[in-house]
């Protein structure tokens, strides 16, 4: 496998890596950091070319790691060159010299140039490009010596060849570094003159006489343009001086490219890093202008301290822009220490937890700086500003915020609904209880946030968070008004039908006509509907075995109830498998209502003493299908119930219900007193053994809820039921004694006891 | 006669602690380059050590690809002539959680990676250790690349084995290696509580009782590392390697706030680490009696004493924490 070896980053970096790795081995994959729990779109105000730098969990924001070493410059090279060749060299061709596999055309092109002799690549060329354009051969002539660094830039290992990862090629031959000197020396073209100036650094960087790069660069800085080429120049340095370590020095160009050439952003923030206090002092002490130590602070402030390096910018220059996108961060940040979780609190209660969770300084300082007006985006300001007066509980504060950010800020759609959605997190937060008159001030934005923003998505917009706070917030606003199903309606909870008197309040409020507007803004939220009831009740009045009553909700569970069954649910097979029973061939497939309708055909016939073995046997089978163990799972899964593989998916009053086989039980043994023959017993006999099992692990593990480790680990591993008892004693002659012998190997273990 | 029965008794004990040979002191080198310094050469001198456990590399994903890759191999400058050297290779388990993974290839360039590395620098070895902490959702990988591995290699092979997989083993499945090295580290979950994630006695007995069934025979490696734990606004934002309490209370800015904990009152960088003002600083350390304490309640819980035990890792910045001998009057506790 090949893999991209930078070994620019290699070199930079070698010392950070260690460091990194150390830390990350001891880690050992944690996931700890930050979460996004945020109202505050970084991507409002700020310039892309700060977006990697918002605050992420990963290393870069949006991109998560860095991936453009070897592609960042490539469209303005493209560009560059196009305009010193003045077209000659149309777009497709030039993209394939400076981007494509075109060395060997190039290098054999350069020989060409060099012996005046034509070769295959000249006859394929000269149809496309006047080859002896004078600008076409410095370009080619230039890209070769350029592709020639290349090779040791951008090299590329066998990552499970041991001597290509410990030895990445360096540049030795000097020489030729100096042949590129001459060039650069006897070259008048200022375009020509700047490139083979660049080149020079780039392959001093890559040689093993890196320091040449800096007494090169120390010689030229002066005479050259402080273009692109120029900071990535500093960059190789700010390199270079890193492996020297002279981290003051290094981080303090790191800075300068920082701060001037936006392309190159994540690339000196990553590579800037102070190892010492006195390193960070002597970068500062470094900085001649106001510009250079804001430029130290703003890239600073990206790994450590926003509110200090907001400080400490400002202090220098109000208009700076790396404030724009520090401010985010410090915004994100604070909105991630509070805790939106609600719990059992109070909205009182938590508002205060909010309130305390921001630190009083960032307030401080942020309104302080928005009430200057003397940044260069003034409204960024307003409605942070706004938005951490909503979090310390100002509210009045924060509308005037954000009346004021809205006089003046640009009307693009994302700002638009920013400021919508934290003036709306403003307005709920000014509610501590809910009345008539400001329900007002929040229905629309309700109604906005849960229906219409998940529609129409606004690229980068964070709403998320503010529907799930919401909701959290108005279920506990209800609670503390003892309005139980308006609470339930914005924080479902799951245990909540499991309460008669609280299903039945439900079902009158989804069923009712005059609903408020909030309540019919609740009602389309909320994820059960009346359906999802009915058909709860209906699965439980089938296991309190009213089958009548189950019938009665089924039929209002607007289609739930026309489910079908996997496997035939009256089936009663000595092995309880029931993907076994799904894959067996059925003739009729049972929906739930035919299955309840049968049963109340059943029953009706044993209470006319009609075929009174084989009615109770199906019914036995029938109950024992639909709990945990039978091959009707499907039947008590819903919305509601729950599901899951093991009963400890289930909330225990649910778990209690599917995993208790006594009415299954009561038939089989009504179906053994009508028995006629001893096979019909052993059948009744067995089917009652399973019951006992069933029960056995109910008791012993499913109520305890303990878990499948504890219970592979328990030494029991046999019982004798007495259903087993039973079939031993008096039925071991019959051909389904055998049956079971041939098909159950527990029973068997039993029988050869 | 009660004397008799006594001295007795004395003599059987005497006589049952003298056929229990002593464990050699072995120990991991886990720095991605092999340089011993004066200090660490003369650890190895004193304790008598013919053994080293070299980290030669991690098997990590290629972050785009997602294929295994051997991240930061080891570079020698110092010679491992006169020591008996096992490679140790950590695989993330990571790498053993893709259903699709090819596990013989991997096993094939793990082997074909430690002969190069062998090869490079003369190193004959007889034994090499897997280093993975493999879950039930990893397991089945994780143990078929240990079966592909041995045949592939033709050397002796020894895993690290974590408590929990020793006490749920039924579950968890014993790799098919010749020799176990039990982790008595890493116990507890690294958190800002009061406790020690590396070692904690409390989490330790509830599996101590489990060594006497574990089937596999097995050595047992200790801690002597340290690490603090940088907290900020009551989360944990990184684990710091090397952190010298020393230094810190000599720095003006860490100021000492309880047993192994500092506050941070000037945000300042240290060791290339900014710790702001407000953070906190909880170190975790390995004291003399702690490795004691860990010896004695291994020596009742095991029925054989391990031939080897290796301490985790030969540092210079780790050692210094000890008084010379110490290793071997941890020894004597088995």
């Amino acid at each position: 496998m090949k893999k991209a070896f930078l070994k620019k980053l290699l070199i930079a970096f070698s010392a950070l890596t260690l460091l990194v790795y150390g830390t990350i081995y001891a880690c050992s994959d944690g996931d700890w950091g930050w979460s996004f729990d945020s109202n505050f779109t970084p991507e409002t105000f700020v310039d892309k070319s700060y977006s990697p730098l918002f605050l992420s969990t990963d290393v870069f924001y949006g991109i998560g790691y860095d991936t453009e070493h070897l592609t960042r410059f490539n469209s303005e090279n493209i560009k560059d060159w196009s305009t010193y060749l003045e077209g000659k060299i149309d777009e497709k061709d030039l993209t394939f010299f400076l981007t494509d596999s075109s060395s060997t055309d190039v290098a054999d092109l350069v020989v060409y140039y060099k012996k005046g002799k034509s070769n295959k690549w000249t006859d394929k060329w000269n149809k496309k490009i006047k080859l002896n354009d004078s600008k076409i051969k410095d370009f080619l002539l230039f890209l070769n010596d350029a592709q020639i660094v290349e090779t040791y830039s951008t090299q590329k290992y066998d990552s499970w060849n041991y001597d290509e990862t410990v030895k990445p090629e360096v540049l030795s031959d000097l020489n030729w570094i100096k042949t590129l000197e001459k060039k650069y020396n006897e070259t008048k073209d200022p375009f020509l003159k700047n490139r083979y100036w660049f080149l020079i650094i780039k392959a001093n960087f890559y040689s093993d006489q890196q320091i040449n790069g800096v007494t090169f660069f120390n010689q030229t800085e002066k005479t050259v343009p402080k273009n692109t080429l120029y900071y990535r120049a500093l960059a190789y340095i700010a390199g270079i001086e890193y492996k020297q370590k002279h981290f003051a020095k290094s981080n303090f160009l790191y800075s300068q490219v920082f701060d001037k050439c936006p392309t190159m952003r994540v690339v000196s923030a990553y590579c800037f890093h102070p190892q010492e206090e006195k390193d960070w002092q002597q970068s500062l002490s470094m900085t001649k202008i106001k510009e250079e130590k804001a430029a130290l602070w703003a890239i600073q402030g990206y790994y450590n301290d926003e509110e200090k390096a907001i400080a400490e910018i400002y202090k220098l220059q109000p208009k700076n822009q790396h404030l724009d996108y520090l401010l985010t961060r410090l915004i994100n940040n604070q909105e991630n220490k509070i805790d939106q979780s609600f719990k059992d609190k109070t909205v009182l209660e938590n508002k205060k937890r909010t309130k305390d969770s921001i630190h009083k300084s960032t307030i401080n300082l942020v309104t302080k700086i928005a009430e200057s007006d003397k940044t260069a985006k003034p409204y960024l300001w307003n409605v942070a500003a706004g938005y951490l007066e909503t979090l310390n509980g100002n509210f009045k504060q924060a509308d005037k915020d954000f009346d004021k950010a809205e006089n003046i800020m640009p009307k693009t759609t994302l700002a638009i609904n920013q400021v919508r959605l934290l003036r709306f997190v403003n307005n709920l937060s000014k509610i501590d209880q809910l009345n008539p008159e400001n329900e007002k001030t929040i229905l629309a934005d309700l109604s906005w946030l849960y229906s219409e923003l998940p529609k129409n998505a606004i690229e980068n917009f964070r709403y998320e968070n503010a529907t799930a706070w919401s909701k959290n917030y108005l279920a506990a606003l209800y609670r503390s008004q003892k309005n139980t199903v308006m609470a339930e309606i914005f924080n479902h909870e799951s245990g909540f039908y499991d309460n008669e008197k609280q299903l039945l309040a439900m079902k009158a409020f989804l069923s009712k006509a005059n609903k408020t507007e909030i309540e019919k803004i609740g009602a389309t939220i909320y994820e059960i509907k009346l359906a999802d009831i009915n058909y709860f009740q209906g699965v439980k009045a089938t296991f309190q075995n009213k089958i009548p009553e189950a019938i009665a909700f089924m039929k209002q569970a607007d289609g739930l109830e026309k489910t079908v069954f996997y496997g035939n649910p009256f089936l009663g097979n000595i092995k309880d498998c029931h993907d076994c029973d799904h894959q067996a061939p059925q003739k009729k497939k049972y929906t739930m209502l035919d299955f309840l309708t049968i049963i109340q055909k059943m029953q009706d016939n044993t209470a006319k003493q009609v075929d009174l073995y084989n009615n109770n046997l199906l019914l036995g089978n029938a109950f024992y299908n639909i709990t945990h163990f039978g091959n009707g799972r499907l039947f008590y899964e819903g919305n509601i119930a729950g599901e899951g593989s093991t009963p400890d998916f289930f909330r225990d009053p649910i778990r209690d219900m599917i995993t208790n086989c006594s009415l299954a039980k009561t038939y089989y043994e009504k179906a053994f007193m009508a028995t006629k023959n001893n096979e019909q017993k052993a059948k009744c006999q067995y089917m009652i053994a399973k019951c006992e099992r069933n029960d056995f692990y109910n008791k012993k593990y499913y109520s305890l809820n303990l878990s499948t480790w504890d219970i592979q680990d328990d030494q029991i591993n046999f019982i004798a039921w007495q259903g087993f008892k039973n079939l031993k004693a008096n039925y071991s002659k019959t051909k389904y004694y055998q049956e079971i012998i041939n098909e159950c190997g527990y029973f068997k273990t039993y029988a050869r006891k | 006669m009660k004397k008799i029965i006594l001295f007795g008794v004395i003599l059987t004990l005497f006589i049952s602690c003298q056929q229990q040979e002593k464990p050699a002191i072995s120990f991991y080198y886990w720095k991605t380059i092999f340089r011993l310094s004066p200090k660490e050469k003369n650890c190895l001198i004193t304790n008598q050590v013919k053994r080293l456990y070299i980290r030669y590399f991690d098997v990590d994903l290629i972050e785009q690809t997602q294929m295994p890759y051997p991240r930061t191999p080891i570079r020698f400058e110092t010679s491992t002539a006169n020591f008996e050297i096992i490679p140790v290779v950590y695989i993330k388990n990571k790498v053993m959680l893709d259903k699709k993974l090819n596990v013989l290839d991997l096993a094939q360039k793990t082997n074909s990676f430690i002969q190069q590395i062998n090869s490079k620098k003369n190193i004959a070895i007889q034994e090499i250790q897997i280093d993975c902490d493999w879950t039930l959702a990893s397991k089945d990988n994780y143990l078929h690349f240990i079966e592909a591995f041995k045949k592939v290699s033709k050397k002796k092979l020894s895993a690290t084995i974590r408590l929990h997989q020793i006490k749920y083993f039924k579950k968890t499945k014993i790799p098919n290696v010749d020799r176990g090295v039990l982790m008595y580290y890493n116990m507890g979950k690294i958190a800002t509580d009061s406790l020690n994630s590396i070692y904690d006695r409390n989490i330790a007995t509830r599996y101590l009782s489990s060594l006497k069934n574990y089937p596999l025979p097995f050595d047992i490696a200790l801690p002597i590392y340290s690490w603090g734990i940088q907290i900020r606004d009551g989360k944990i934002i990184g684990l710091r390697n090397k952190i010298d309490a020393h230094n810190l209370k000599n720095n003006s800015s860490f100021v000492l706030t309880k047993n192994n904990w500092f506050t941070i009152t000037r945000s300042n960088f240290q060791d290339g680490i900014f710790y702001k003002e407000n953070d906190q600083l909880k170190l975790e350390t390995i004291a003399a009696n702690d490795l004691f304490e860990m010896a004695n309640d291994l020596k009742e819980n095991t029925t054989q004493n391990p031939k080897e035990i290796i301490f985790y890792d030969l540092d210079e910045f780790n050692l210094k924490n000890y008084e010379e001998g110490l290793f071997k009057k941890v020894i004597d506790c088995f």
